[in-house]
């Protein structure tokens, strides 16, 4: 039961049935703060970059199984 | 690889539109939203595509996809996909051909990017949300 209530208030999800989390919003607003100092341009090569770390990660997970 | 995808996407999309086979085209999608939001992973490349006139057929003969037309009352025209290969692993794109009125809507005030060396179209926020792409 306790082990519930520490996950549910670890919780940075925004579901409607979860316990709002100061935390939660302010890691979420940290990480819009940061977007808003980049150009278009370096947002759009970040998300490349992500997405070439996110493939890779899925191939060598995918051998795994 | 997926620097690498998009500078070939955009010399196919050149090509072709120099060739007349498509009027104009602009990113959309999660790499679309990751320029003007908070950057983050996706999984392929969607294009709005104009056409005019241009048969989409054949553009996506030329592009090395495969044209699917919506139905009567799907909201979408037309879909081109293409499966391309970087570096051994396939990537894939998505051209999106909309109804007349919202391909003129979407072109409209389209903003111009500098990335690794490519100048990509990228279709602006309002618009994203219009789409909802």
């Amino acid at each position: 039961m306790k082990a519930k209530s520490t996950a549910a208030s670890l919780s940075l999800g925004r579901n409607a049935s979860r316990r709002p989390s100061k935390l939660g919003d302010m890691l979420a607003q940290k990480k819009i703060d940061e977007a808003r100092r980049l150009t278009s341009e370096q947002r759009l090569l970040i998300a490349l970059e992500l997405s070439d770390a996110a493939a890779a990660l899925h191939r060598a997970c995918s051998k795994k199984r | 690889m997926f620097q690498e995808a998009l500078a070939e996407i955009l010399l196919r999309l050149e090509t072709a539109q120099s060739r007349g086979l498509l009027s104009r085209y602009a990113l959309i999608g999660g790499f679309a939203v990751s320029a003007w939001g908070v950057p983050r992973a996706t999984q392929d490349f969607d294009f709005a595509i104009a056409l005019d006139q241009a048969d989409p057929q054949a553009l996506a003969t030329f592009i090395g996809g495969r044209y699917q037309v919506g139905e009567p009352d799907d909201p979408l025209r037309g879909v081109v996909t293409v499966s391309i290969e970087v570096e051994h692993e396939p990537i894939s794109m998505q051209l999106v051909c909309f109804p007349s009125p919202l391909t003129e809507l979407t072109f409209r005030h389209i903003e111009m990017l500098s990335v690794l060396e490519c100048t990509v179209p990228v279709v602006p926020w309002p618009m994203l949300i219009i789409l909802k792409l």
